[in-house]
Protein backbone atom coordinates (compact mmCIF):
# COMPACT_ATOMS: atom_id res chain seq x y z
CA UNK A 1 0.00 0.00 0.00
CA UNK A 2 1.37 3.29 -0.97
CA UNK A 3 0.22 6.98 -0.15
CA UNK A 4 -0.17 9.29 -2.98
CA UNK A 5 0.02 13.04 -1.99
CA UNK A 6 -3.53 14.12 -3.27
CA UNK A 7 -4.48 11.63 -0.04
CA UNK A 8 -5.62 8.80 -2.60
CA UNK A 9 -4.96 5.07 -1.70
CA UNK A 10 -3.98 2.37 -3.96
CA UNK A 11 -4.81 -1.06 -2.35
CA UNK A 12 -3.87 -4.14 -3.94
CA UNK A 13 -5.65 -7.86 -2.41
CA UNK A 14 -4.06 -11.09 -3.77
CA UNK A 15 -5.61 -13.89 -1.92
CA UNK A 16 -7.77 -16.85 -2.06
CA UNK A 17 -10.23 -16.02 0.68
CA UNK A 18 -10.25 -12.40 1.81
CA UNK A 19 -12.91 -10.66 3.79
CA UNK A 20 -12.31 -6.83 3.66
CA UNK A 21 -14.88 -4.56 5.67
CA UNK A 22 -14.76 -1.24 4.89
CA UNK A 23 -16.91 2.22 6.25
CA UNK A 24 -15.95 4.96 4.57
CA UNK A 25 -17.31 8.26 6.33
CA UNK A 26 -16.47 11.04 3.95
CA UNK A 27 -18.21 14.27 2.22
CA UNK A 28 -16.36 13.09 -0.90
CA UNK A 29 -15.38 9.47 -2.07
CA UNK A 30 -14.64 8.53 -5.40
CA UNK A 31 -14.00 4.49 -5.39
CA UNK A 32 -13.68 2.86 -8.59
CA UNK A 33 -14.14 -0.99 -7.92
CA UNK A 34 -12.67 -3.25 -10.42
CA UNK A 35 -13.55 -6.79 -9.17
CA UNK A 36 -12.22 -10.02 -11.57
CA UNK A 37 -13.36 -12.99 -9.72
CA UNK A 38 -15.88 -15.96 -9.95
CA UNK A 39 -17.66 -15.80 -7.19
CA UNK A 40 -18.08 -12.74 -5.57
CA UNK A 41 -20.65 -11.69 -2.87
CA UNK A 42 -21.14 -8.41 -2.82
CA UNK A 43 -23.93 -6.45 -0.30
CA UNK A 44 -24.22 -2.69 -0.94
CA UNK A 45 -26.66 -0.45 1.17
CA UNK A 46 -26.98 3.13 0.02
CA UNK A 47 -28.48 5.52 2.36
CA UNK A 48 -28.24 8.74 0.54
CA UNK A 49 -30.40 11.68 -0.30
CA UNK A 50 -30.03 11.60 -3.55
CA UNK A 51 -28.32 9.18 -6.02
CA UNK A 52 -26.82 9.70 -9.34
CA UNK A 53 -27.07 6.92 -12.00
CA UNK A 54 -25.99 3.86 -11.34
CA UNK A 55 -24.88 2.14 -13.96
CA UNK A 56 -24.68 -1.99 -13.40
CA UNK A 57 -23.55 -4.37 -16.25
CA UNK A 58 -23.57 -7.97 -15.38
CA UNK A 59 -22.54 -10.27 -17.82
CA UNK A 60 -22.61 -13.34 -16.40
CA UNK A 61 -23.34 -16.71 -17.98
CA UNK A 62 -25.77 -17.50 -15.17
CA UNK A 63 -27.61 -15.25 -12.72
CA UNK A 64 -29.73 -15.69 -9.52
CA UNK A 65 -32.45 -13.59 -7.97
CA UNK A 66 -32.01 -10.15 -8.40
CA UNK A 67 -34.01 -8.66 -5.63
CA UNK A 68 -34.86 -4.90 -6.44
CA UNK A 69 -37.38 -3.10 -4.01
CA UNK A 70 -37.42 0.56 -4.43
CA UNK A 71 -39.66 2.86 -2.14
CA UNK A 72 -39.21 6.10 -3.77
CA UNK A 73 -42.05 8.52 -4.02
CA UNK A 74 -40.95 8.83 -7.72
CA UNK A 75 -38.78 6.22 -9.80
CA UNK A 76 -38.08 5.94 -13.52
CA UNK A 77 -37.32 2.67 -14.52
CA UNK A 78 -36.35 1.37 -17.94
CA UNK A 79 -35.68 -1.70 -18.55
CA UNK A 80 -34.93 -3.90 -21.17
CA UNK A 81 -34.64 -7.93 -21.26
CA UNK A 82 -33.55 -8.95 -24.24
CA UNK A 83 -34.32 -13.14 -23.61
CA UNK A 84 -34.87 -14.71 -20.44
CA UNK A 85 -35.28 -18.69 -20.89
CA UNK A 86 -37.40 -18.67 -17.39
CA UNK A 87 -39.71 -16.21 -17.91
CA UNK A 88 -40.11 -12.90 -16.47
CA UNK A 89 -43.35 -12.03 -13.93
CA UNK A 90 -43.87 -8.85 -12.77
CA UNK A 91 -45.74 -8.27 -9.66
CA UNK A 92 -47.19 -4.52 -10.10
CA UNK A 93 -49.12 -3.58 -6.99
CA UNK A 94 -50.23 0.34 -7.53
CA UNK A 95 -49.25 2.18 -10.75
CA UNK A 96 -51.14 5.50 -11.12
CA UNK A 97 -49.32 6.37 -14.28
CA UNK A 98 -48.95 4.71 -17.48
CA UNK A 99 -47.33 1.36 -18.09
CA UNK A 100 -46.34 0.52 -21.98
CA UNK A 101 -45.37 -3.01 -22.62
CA UNK A 102 -43.54 -3.29 -25.79
CA UNK A 103 -42.70 -7.12 -26.34
CA UNK A 104 -40.88 -7.68 -29.77
CA UNK A 105 -40.96 -11.65 -29.27
CA UNK A 106 -41.65 -14.44 -32.38
CA UNK A 107 -43.21 -16.33 -29.96
CA UNK A 108 -44.56 -14.82 -26.71
CA UNK A 109 -46.69 -16.66 -24.21
CA UNK A 110 -48.69 -13.65 -21.92
CA UNK A 111 -50.67 -14.67 -19.80
CA UNK A 112 -53.05 -11.52 -17.85
CA UNK A 113 -55.52 -11.60 -15.42
CA UNK A 114 -56.44 -7.99 -14.44
CA UNK A 115 -58.44 -7.80 -11.14
CA UNK A 116 -59.56 -4.12 -11.43
CA UNK A 117 -62.31 -2.13 -10.52
CA UNK A 118 -61.60 0.31 -13.76
CA UNK A 119 -59.39 -0.61 -16.63
CA UNK A 120 -58.42 1.11 -20.09
CA UNK A 121 -57.29 -1.85 -21.91
CA UNK A 122 -55.96 -0.80 -25.69
CA UNK A 123 -55.22 -3.59 -27.17
CA UNK A 124 -53.45 -3.24 -30.97
CA UNK A 125 -52.68 -6.88 -32.58
CA UNK A 126 -51.17 -6.50 -36.04
CA UNK A 127 -50.80 -10.08 -36.23
CA UNK A 128 -52.18 -12.10 -39.20
CA UNK A 129 -53.45 -15.22 -37.07
CA UNK A 130 -54.66 -14.96 -34.25
CA UNK A 131 -56.25 -18.39 -32.53
CA UNK A 132 -58.54 -18.96 -29.73
CA UNK A 133 -58.81 -22.03 -27.79
CA UNK A 134 -60.86 -23.14 -25.33
CA UNK A 135 -64.10 -20.51 -24.44
CA UNK A 136 -64.03 -16.98 -24.17
CA UNK A 137 -66.26 -15.38 -21.74
CA UNK A 138 -67.01 -11.19 -22.05
CA UNK A 139 -69.63 -9.27 -19.76
CA UNK A 140 -69.60 -5.94 -20.79
CA UNK A 141 -71.70 -3.21 -19.19
CA UNK A 142 -70.31 -0.30 -21.05
CA UNK A 143 -70.43 0.12 -25.20
CA UNK A 144 -68.29 -2.19 -27.15
CA UNK A 145 -67.08 -0.50 -30.78
CA UNK A 146 -66.15 -3.43 -33.25
CA UNK A 147 -63.92 -2.16 -36.49
CA UNK A 148 -63.28 -5.11 -38.92
CA UNK A 149 -61.84 -4.23 -41.85
CA UNK A 150 -60.97 -7.96 -42.59
CA UNK A 151 -61.71 -8.53 -46.24
CA UNK A 152 -62.96 -12.19 -44.92
CA UNK A 153 -65.27 -11.89 -41.50
CA UNK A 154 -68.13 -14.70 -41.61
CA UNK A 155 -70.66 -13.09 -38.39
CA UNK A 156 -73.52 -15.63 -38.40
CA UNK A 157 -77.14 -15.04 -36.19
CA UNK A 158 -77.50 -17.85 -33.92
CA UNK A 159 -80.25 -19.71 -36.37
CA UNK A 160 -76.96 -19.74 -38.83
CA UNK A 161 -74.48 -20.77 -36.12
CA UNK A 162 -76.87 -23.89 -35.45
CA UNK A 163 -76.58 -25.33 -38.80
CA UNK A 164 -73.09 -25.02 -39.24
CA UNK A 165 -73.10 -26.34 -35.88
CA UNK A 166 -74.99 -28.87 -36.71
CA UNK A 167 -77.69 -28.82 -33.54
CA UNK A 168 -80.69 -27.33 -35.97
CA UNK A 169 -83.76 -29.15 -35.61
CA UNK A 170 -86.39 -30.01 -38.57
CA UNK A 171 -89.72 -31.26 -38.00
CA UNK A 172 -92.07 -32.83 -40.62
CA UNK A 173 -95.71 -34.80 -40.39
CA UNK A 174 -97.75 -35.19 -43.38
CA UNK A 175 -100.72 -37.47 -44.21
CA UNK A 176 -103.43 -37.70 -46.71
CA UNK A 177 -107.30 -38.30 -47.33
CA UNK A 178 -107.99 -35.89 -44.37
CA UNK A 179 -111.53 -34.99 -43.81
CA UNK A 180 -112.54 -31.16 -42.47
CA UNK A 181 -111.71 -30.94 -39.08
CA UNK A 182 -109.20 -33.24 -38.72
CA UNK A 183 -105.27 -33.08 -39.60
CA UNK A 184 -101.53 -34.19 -38.43
CA UNK A 185 -99.41 -33.35 -35.69
CA UNK A 186 -96.15 -34.37 -34.37
CA UNK A 187 -94.44 -34.10 -31.36
CA UNK A 188 -91.19 -33.93 -29.52
CA UNK A 189 -89.89 -33.92 -25.97
CA UNK A 190 -86.96 -31.34 -25.75
CA UNK A 191 -83.92 -33.50 -24.72
CA UNK A 192 -82.64 -33.16 -20.82
CA UNK A 193 -80.28 -30.23 -20.08
CA UNK A 194 -81.42 -28.38 -23.73
CA UNK A 195 -83.90 -25.57 -24.99
CA UNK A 196 -85.76 -26.05 -28.43
CA UNK A 197 -85.77 -22.54 -30.37
CA UNK A 198 -88.28 -22.49 -33.16
CA UNK A 199 -87.56 -20.07 -35.85
CA UNK A 200 -89.93 -21.03 -38.42
CA UNK A 201 -92.61 -23.09 -39.36
CA UNK A 202 -94.89 -23.86 -42.74
CA UNK A 203 -97.76 -26.04 -43.77
CA UNK A 204 -99.48 -26.98 -47.00
CA UNK A 205 -103.31 -28.46 -47.76
CA UNK A 206 -103.83 -29.52 -51.29
CA UNK A 207 -107.04 -31.83 -52.40
CA UNK A 208 -107.08 -35.49 -51.94
CA UNK A 209 -109.91 -35.57 -55.19
CA UNK A 210 -109.28 -33.78 -58.58
CA UNK A 211 -112.52 -32.70 -58.23
CA UNK A 212 -111.95 -30.71 -55.11
CA UNK A 213 -108.51 -29.27 -56.78
CA UNK A 214 -110.01 -25.70 -57.71
CA UNK A 215 -112.06 -25.04 -54.56
CA UNK A 216 -110.38 -23.29 -51.59
CA UNK A 217 -108.25 -25.35 -49.36
CA UNK A 218 -108.53 -23.84 -45.87
CA UNK A 219 -105.94 -24.95 -43.19
CA UNK A 220 -104.90 -23.83 -40.03
CA UNK A 221 -101.39 -24.21 -38.28
CA UNK A 222 -101.22 -24.46 -34.04
CA UNK A 223 -97.78 -24.72 -32.31
CA UNK A 224 -98.00 -26.17 -28.63
CA UNK A 225 -96.43 -26.28 -25.74
CA UNK A 226 -98.27 -29.87 -24.18
CA UNK A 227 -96.56 -29.77 -20.93
CA UNK A 228 -97.91 -26.16 -20.50
CA UNK A 229 -100.46 -26.62 -22.53
CA UNK A 230 -99.75 -22.99 -23.91
CA UNK A 231 -100.46 -22.51 -27.25
CA UNK A 232 -97.51 -20.70 -28.59
CA UNK A 233 -97.88 -19.57 -32.48
CA UNK A 234 -100.64 -20.04 -35.02
CA UNK A 235 -101.91 -19.16 -38.40
CA UNK A 236 -104.25 -19.86 -41.19
CA UNK A 237 -104.39 -19.98 -44.84
CA UNK A 238 -105.39 -21.55 -47.76
CA UNK A 239 -103.40 -23.93 -49.40
CA UNK A 240 -100.84 -23.47 -46.93
CA UNK A 241 -99.28 -20.80 -44.92
CA UNK A 242 -96.17 -19.95 -43.26
CA UNK A 243 -94.43 -17.52 -41.08
CA UNK A 244 -90.51 -16.88 -39.89
CA UNK A 245 -90.45 -15.62 -36.68
CA UNK A 246 -88.29 -12.62 -35.94
CA UNK A 247 -88.03 -13.28 -32.19
CA UNK A 248 -87.26 -17.60 -31.70
CA UNK A 249 -90.28 -19.57 -29.61
CA UNK A 250 -87.87 -21.33 -26.55
CA UNK A 251 -89.39 -24.45 -25.25
CA UNK A 252 -87.73 -25.46 -22.01
CA UNK A 253 -85.99 -29.03 -21.61
CA UNK A 254 -88.56 -31.74 -20.91
CA UNK A 255 -91.36 -30.15 -22.19
CA UNK A 256 -93.72 -31.34 -25.04
CA UNK A 257 -93.79 -30.01 -28.50
CA UNK A 258 -96.48 -30.56 -30.40
CA UNK A 259 -97.18 -28.55 -34.36
CA UNK A 260 -100.44 -29.65 -35.84
CA UNK A 261 -101.78 -28.69 -39.10
CA UNK A 262 -105.48 -29.04 -39.37
CA UNK A 263 -108.02 -29.27 -42.59
CA UNK A 264 -110.17 -26.31 -42.72
CA UNK A 265 -111.54 -27.37 -46.33
CA UNK A 266 -114.92 -28.66 -46.74
CA UNK A 267 -113.83 -32.15 -48.91
CA UNK A 268 -111.18 -34.11 -47.93
CA UNK A 269 -107.30 -32.92 -48.08
CA UNK A 270 -103.53 -34.06 -47.94
CA UNK A 271 -101.84 -31.95 -45.89
CA UNK A 272 -98.19 -31.62 -43.97
CA UNK A 273 -96.54 -29.15 -41.47
CA UNK A 274 -92.65 -28.90 -41.28
CA UNK A 275 -90.80 -26.76 -38.30
CA UNK A 276 -87.33 -25.60 -37.87
CA UNK A 277 -85.26 -24.51 -34.77
CA UNK A 278 -82.12 -25.28 -32.81
CA UNK A 279 -81.66 -26.88 -29.81
CA UNK A 280 -78.40 -25.58 -27.78
CA UNK B 1 -84.16 -49.11 -29.90
CA UNK B 2 -81.23 -47.45 -31.48
CA UNK B 3 -83.58 -44.37 -32.73
CA UNK B 4 -85.97 -44.04 -29.86
CA UNK B 5 -82.88 -43.37 -27.71
CA UNK B 6 -81.33 -41.15 -30.48
CA UNK B 7 -85.20 -39.21 -30.47
CA UNK B 8 -85.08 -39.04 -26.56
CA UNK B 9 -81.74 -37.81 -26.44
CA UNK B 10 -82.25 -35.27 -29.32
CA UNK B 11 -79.18 -36.75 -31.35
CA UNK B 12 -80.61 -35.48 -34.91
CA UNK B 13 -81.31 -32.92 -37.30
CA UNK B 14 -84.21 -34.01 -38.81
CA UNK B 15 -87.37 -36.41 -38.30
CA UNK B 16 -90.45 -36.92 -40.02
CA UNK B 17 -93.32 -38.20 -38.24
CA UNK B 18 -96.31 -40.33 -39.86
CA UNK B 19 -99.09 -41.29 -37.73
CA UNK B 20 -100.69 -44.72 -38.41
CA UNK B 21 -104.46 -45.18 -37.86
CA UNK B 22 -103.86 -47.24 -35.01
CA UNK B 23 -102.57 -44.58 -32.88
CA UNK B 24 -98.93 -45.49 -33.56
CA UNK B 25 -96.78 -43.05 -35.22
CA UNK B 26 -93.64 -43.93 -37.72
CA UNK B 27 -90.98 -41.82 -37.15
CA UNK B 28 -87.74 -40.98 -39.17
CA UNK B 29 -84.62 -39.37 -38.09
CA UNK B 30 -81.08 -38.33 -39.69
CA UNK B 31 -78.59 -36.71 -38.85
CA UNK B 32 -75.89 -34.68 -41.02
CA UNK B 33 -72.35 -36.49 -40.77
CA UNK B 34 -73.97 -39.72 -40.27
CA UNK B 35 -74.61 -41.97 -43.45
CA UNK B 36 -77.42 -43.29 -41.58
CA UNK B 37 -81.42 -43.07 -41.24
CA UNK B 38 -83.30 -44.42 -38.03
CA UNK B 39 -87.05 -45.62 -38.79
CA UNK B 40 -89.08 -46.95 -36.22
CA UNK B 41 -92.95 -47.17 -34.53
CA UNK B 42 -93.96 -46.35 -32.03
CA UNK B 43 -97.05 -46.83 -29.90
CA UNK B 44 -97.72 -44.95 -27.30
CA UNK B 45 -94.98 -42.35 -28.05
CA UNK B 46 -93.87 -40.19 -25.18
CA UNK B 47 -96.38 -41.82 -22.92
CA UNK B 48 -95.09 -43.91 -19.65
CA UNK B 49 -96.18 -47.33 -21.94
CA UNK B 50 -94.12 -45.93 -24.64
CA UNK B 51 -93.23 -49.11 -26.96
CA UNK B 52 -91.12 -49.58 -30.36
CA UNK B 53 -93.55 -52.11 -32.01
CA UNK B 54 -93.21 -53.95 -35.33
CA UNK B 55 -92.45 -51.58 -38.22
CA UNK B 56 -94.58 -53.19 -41.12
CA UNK B 57 -97.25 -54.45 -38.58
CA UNK B 58 -97.52 -52.20 -36.00
CA UNK B 59 -97.47 -55.47 -33.01
CA UNK B 60 -95.25 -55.97 -30.43
CA UNK B 61 -91.77 -56.74 -31.71
CA UNK B 62 -90.93 -60.64 -30.98
CA UNK B 63 -88.57 -61.56 -28.81
CA UNK B 64 -85.54 -64.45 -30.17
CA UNK B 65 -85.83 -67.35 -28.13
CA UNK B 66 -82.24 -67.97 -27.05
CA UNK B 67 -82.74 -71.25 -25.26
Amino acid sequence: MADYPDYTSLMQIIGSDIMVPIDVQAAYIMMPIDIQAQYVTLEIDIIAQSVGNIAIDIAAQTLGNIAVNIAASAVTLNVSIASIAGGVTFNIGTVSGTVNVAIQSSAVTLNIAIQSSAVTLNVNITNTTINVSGSVTATISGTVSINITAQNVGVYLQPEWAAKTGVDKNFLASTTNVAFGSGIYGDYTVATGKTLYICGFSCDNFAYNQADADSNQMCCVYLTDMTTDVRLAEIGGNGGAGMVLSKPIAIPSGHQFRYRVTNRANHYTSLGITVWGYEV
Amino acid sequence: MKGLEKLHSGDFNDMSQEWQPDGSVIITLSKRGEDKVYKFRVRNLYQPDEQEVDIATGKPIAKRDIR
